[in-house]
């Protein structure tokens, strides 16, 4: 059994190499070259523009080729883009050779569009992919919000570009969210009948006790505990099921992508505040601001120049946990992804089977097993945090509640 | 030596003393938490709790710096 299992993980890693090698023009950035070519030749008659197209593929491709000319140099920095390349998002499922349609959606100046597949779009006629190049240049130069991986056949410009192409990313945070909701009502929807829980329901029920005594009753009284709990369970199994999804072979880790982990630090933010708001009141929460200065005991003048420092301060403050937040769980998940990356792309770098086999695969194996232990941690990490942070925000209405003798915290 | 063979060298160093960092402090959070519950084994849960929220402080920030280490060698 356990035999079989390091076999099998060999054999996918193996694979996973084969992927990153032979995948030559797949990203979104560059796209399906041929198609490309083919729908630039058909919709204009300027020769040279085609050629121009054409001898920036040829030059990409010079680039792309990590191999060189002769097969025993490899430049260690261009496969390193390239392990970094198979983080980025992408409008497709790659499963080594296959790949998965996915929808595309997006609003532009001239509306919505739909296309059910990036195939559909670039035989559309109206838009097509961008090259590698162009956006590179354009993001040296251009309003980020404004850089889209597609442009008109009849070259306008775009405009401004709002992407909801369900990606390969969002696609698989979709995943996440529907496995942890079925796993929720498959553990919730024992009969009444047995008097002894078994199965699933027992092993989220752990989870579940587990983040609610551990978690959040430590960090905040009861009441608030009570009334945010749904809140702190969800972000915990949905950023734990999306962690380890990205452990499976072939998919993507959602929570590798800075967007999906900013818009999960924004859930926090936001209720960060409306707790400080509803335990403080609105003139208190504003109040804070000044760090509790306005309510010392001091001279007018030190008084003045203290809040002057630190309603800046406390202002960062506020927006620095969110921050921190946001890259520790980024950070975490795509560390490990490059190290695994990296790893097996040494064998690439010695031409070596030999390393191969004595230095990527065992190693590899080693950090995936770590990586199982960082999925936990970081979706812990994260719960724990935004505990703390609704506590301390939450706390002022403790200490009012202490004085008036109701409060029994812990 | 071009633009980008400083790049890879200040990105493997910057690692490298990230890395030096978090070690040492780690290690001393760990060390102190194993004494701390070695003289107050029931104080062990609670512990090992503010152990790992400081350790995810220390290895948030460890991060930023390989995060910047990365953007560099990706150059």
């Amino acid at each position: 059994m356990k035999q079989g299992f390091i076999v099998a993980v060999i054999i996918l890693t193996l694979l996973t190499g084969r992927a990153i090698a032979s995948e030559e023009n797949n990203t979104p950035a560059t796209g399906n070259a041929p198609a490309t070519e083919k729908v630039t030749a058909e919709s204009t008659s300027e020769t040279h523009a085609v050629e121009a197209v054409e001898k920036e593929q040829s030059e990409e491709e010079y680039e792309n080729d990590i191999y060189k000319s002769t097969r025993d140099s490899v430049d260690a920095g261009k496969l390193f883009n390239r392990v970094l390349e198979h983080l980025n998002d992408t409008y497709e499922l790659h499963f080594v050779t296959v790949h998965v349609p996915l929808p595309i959606m997006f609003f532009d100046a001239r509306g919505f569009h739909f296309f059910p597949s990036l195939h559909a779009l670039e035989h559309s006629g109206e838009y097509t992919l961008k090259n590698r190049h162009q956006m590179e240049e354009e993001k040296k130069t251009a309003n980020f919000m404004k850089v889209s991986p597609f442009k008109r056949v009849d070259g306008k410009p775009m405009g401004s570009f709002w992407d909801f192409s369900i990606t390969a990313n969002v696609f698989f945070m979709l995943l996440a969210s529907l496995l942890a909701v079925l796993l929720a009502i498959k553990a919730g929807s024992r009969s009444k009948t047995d008097a002894v829980p078994k199965g699933a329901h027992n092993a989220v029920e752990a989870m579940v006790v587990y983040v609610r005594d551990e978690i959040v009753y430590p960090n905040m009284d009861k009441k608030w505990a009570d009334r945010t709990m749904p809140y702190f369970l969800t972000i915990f199994f949905f950023i734990f099921m999306m962690n380890m999804l990205g452990l499976v072979p072939l998919t993507k880790t959602p929570t590798s992508a800075i967007a999906v982990t900013m818009a999960l630090a924004l859930c926090t933010f936001v209720l960060t505040q409306i707790a400080g708001i509803r335990a403080m009141g609105i003139g208190e929460y504003l109040k804070h601001f000044t760090g509790g200065m306005l309510d010392m005991d001091l001279p007018i003048f030190m008084k003045v120049v203290l809040i002057a420092i630190m309603t800046p301060i406390e202002i960062i403050g506020l927006f620095t946990k969110p921050f921190a937040l946001m890259v520790r769980l980024f950070a975490n998940m795509t560390a490990g992804h490059i190290v695994i990356g990296a790893l097996i792309a040494l064998a690439m770098l010695f031409q070596s089977i030999i390393v191969g086999f004595t230095v990527s695969v065992p190693f590899a194996l080693f950090i995936y097993m770590l990586e199982l232990l960082v999925a936990f941690i970081q979706a812990y990490v994260f719960t724990t945090l935004s505990a703390v942070f609704v506590g301390m925000m939450a706390h002022e209405h403790v200490e009012h509640d202490a004085e008036h003798g109701e409060l029994v915290l812990e | 030596m071009g633009n980008s063979a400083f790049a890879y060298m200040a990105a493997g160093l910057g690692a490298a003393l990230a890395v030096v960092g978090a070690g040492l402090g780690i290690g001393k959070l760990a060390t102190a938490a194993l004494e701390a519950s070695g003289r107050q084994p029931e104080m062990a849960g609670g512990i090992r709790t503010t152990m790992i929220i400081a350790a995810a402080l220390i290895e948030g920030v460890t991060l930023f710096a390989l995060v910047i280490c990365i953007i560099l060698a990706g150059k």
